[in-house]
């Protein structure tokens, strides 16, 4: 007998959803199946006993919650975006908002990459933090929660979670650790080094990166073989492994914009992937200026805020993304001036 | 002109995005109460519970302009604050103040509804937070499956489905009795 078929079959029912066919199978099932009735019982009885805690009247809310709101910096999200567009036509806010794309991009992926293929953070066994060698990468790039041992409850919770399971058995993220490039770049130092950092284990445990991390729009991008070149190049990898990144990576704002719908729409574009491939991104990420605009708290708070989400996701920005001359802007010094005084 | 609930959610938030806050507060009012009885089945604690749905509805405000409205305007709402309670959960944990000891199965429909009300509670805090979160989303908040994966960031529906089941075991073990199946 499969009570969850019972169990699906009577949600069904109470939803309004079930079909004329499922109705005919549930009643054959209470008409004919002693144990299907009594799972129909039991269902009806432990729903009465999980009604004993009835909908909660909760305290007052509407204060406590305009006067935060009125403490953001910007109450209207949307004016904000409307004020902001225009500037990003003219190149400044446009540049701004793809930047800000892929330091999130980036983020994300050496987040997932990492947690894929180094099944960070591996303790060895004189307790020690370590890595996953790159050989041992090399030879056998599928993993399990059972290959990691870390002392974190949290990071470890995270390893026995549906997302780190599917995580690792995505087709996509297999191909991807089979990129003779992306794992060249994950052997080198300065990502092993940021992948040990206290930031990023916080960031691992944080719930809206673990969402971002089940997004399947985020894993299709990290599969697409344009941004698996872009990733394997040693400037974006060095801009990676930066200790400003890994100080933004803990930030409340990127992992706020990592949880962003639209974003992850954003992530799924094609042309958003063929972008990351150009060098004049890779030249701009790699400057010492935008790492340091990276740890700035006005950059994090403008990552945070929906009318960055929006614009983000706006016609305006992705017409802009398949301009020549807005890539090719990207590694203008001007480009990385405006950018480093945010 | 009758609107659905939807429909009138994503002209709500038409209207904020617009500068109206007196809209904001429609959909304060409106989702407030639901969303404040998801963090309390999830955190077990008024107080705590109050935070996170505050958090939660500061969030969704300043999150408003990244709404789909193609989607649900409550599901995407359930979804903020289950994230905020889970991150008060790994903070507990990290903390070392949360985990009750576990329940004996007790004659749970003979003792007073007040005894009751404390059993469930307790059995839910019990429960793993992914099989509490399906389960407090399906039976107090009312969600289908479908509603629950988006709500949940996009879990699978069959991961939906055998999460709820293996909650329900837990909880009529630990509740009513049930035997292992």
């Amino acid at each position: 007998m499969n009570l969850k078929r019972v169990d699906e079959l009577i949600d069904a029912r109470r939803d309004g959803t079930l079909g004329a066919g499922a109705e005919a199978e549930l009643n054959t099932l209470i008409d004919r199946n002693p144990e299907a009735r009594r799972r129909v019982q039991d269902l009806a009885r432990l729903s009465d006993a999980l009604d004993v805690l009835e909908e909660e009247q909760p305290p007052a809310m509407m204060p406590g919650v305009l006067q935060r709101i009125s403490e953001l910096p910007a109450r209207r999200p949307a004016a904000r975006v409307i004020q902001w567009m225009p500037r990003s036509v003219n190149g400044g806010g446009m540049v701004m908002a793809k930047k800000v794309m892929f330091g999130v991009a980036a983020v994300a992926a050496l987040v997932l990459i990492s947690v894929a293929i180094t099944g960070y953070p591996h303790v060895n066994s004189s307790g020690t933090l370590g890595a996953i060698s790159a050989a041992k990468r090399a030879q056998a790039p599928q993993i399990n929660a059972a290959d990691v041992k870390t002392t974190d409850p949290q990071v470890q919770e995270f390893l026995q979670s549906d997302t780190f399971d599917r995580l690792v058995k995505d087709s996509n993220v297999k191909k991807m650790l089979s990129d003779p490039g992306v794992r060249a770049m994950l052997a080198d130092a300065g990502i092993q080094s940021a992948i040990k950092g206290r930031a990023f284990q916080a960031a691992i445990a944080d719930a809206n990166i673990q969402t971002a991390l089940s997004s399947k729009a985020l894993q299709s991008m990290l599969a697409d073989s344009a941004f698996v070149a872009a990733f394997s190049k040693a400037d974006f990898c060095a801009a990676l492994a930066k200790g400003d990144l890994q100080s933004a990576l803990a930030s409340a704002g990127i992992q706020s914009g990592l949880a962003k719908s639209d974003l992850e729409a954003a992530f799924a574009k094609d042309n958003i992937s063929s972008a990351l491939a150009s060098s004049a991104l890779q030249t701009a990420l790699a400057d010492a200026n935008i790492q340091a605009a990276l740890a700035q708290s006005g950059f994090r708070d403008m990552l945070a805020s929906s009318n960055m989400m929006a614009a983000l996701s706006s016609s305006a920005f992705n017409a802009a993304l398949q301009s020549k001359a807005f890539t090719a802007s990207l590694s203008s010094s001007q480009f990385v001036s405006a950018f480093s005084r945010q | 002109m009758y609107l659905s609930q939807d429909a009138e959610d994503a002209a709500l938030v038409r209207r904020v995005l617009a500068g109206d806050m007196a809209a904001f507060e429609v959909l304060v009012v409106r989702y407030q109460r639901p969303l404040f009885t998801v963090a309390s089945r999830m955190l077990g604690s008024r107080e705590d519970a109050a935070d996170a749905t505050q958090n939660a509805l500061v969030r969704i405000f300043e999150n408003l302009g990244t709404f789909d409205p193609g989607r649900r305007f409550f599901s995407w709402s359930y979804r903020i604050v289950v994230n905020e309670c889970l991150n008060v959960l790994r903070a507990r944990r990290s903390e070392g103040t949360a985990g009750e000891p576990m329940l004996a199965p007790i004659a749970f429909e003979q003792v007073a509804a007040a005894e009751r009300r404390v059993a469930v509670q307790r059995a839910l805090m019990e429960l793993a937070p992914e099989l509490r979160a399906v389960m407090v989303l399906r039976h107090y908040g009312g969600l289908s499956y479908e509603q629950i994966s988006e709500a949940l960031g996009g879990v699978p529906v069959k991961t939906v489905k055998s999460r709820l089941h293996t909650a329900r075991q837990r909880l009529g073990r630990v509740l009513l009795g049930w035997q292992e199946r």
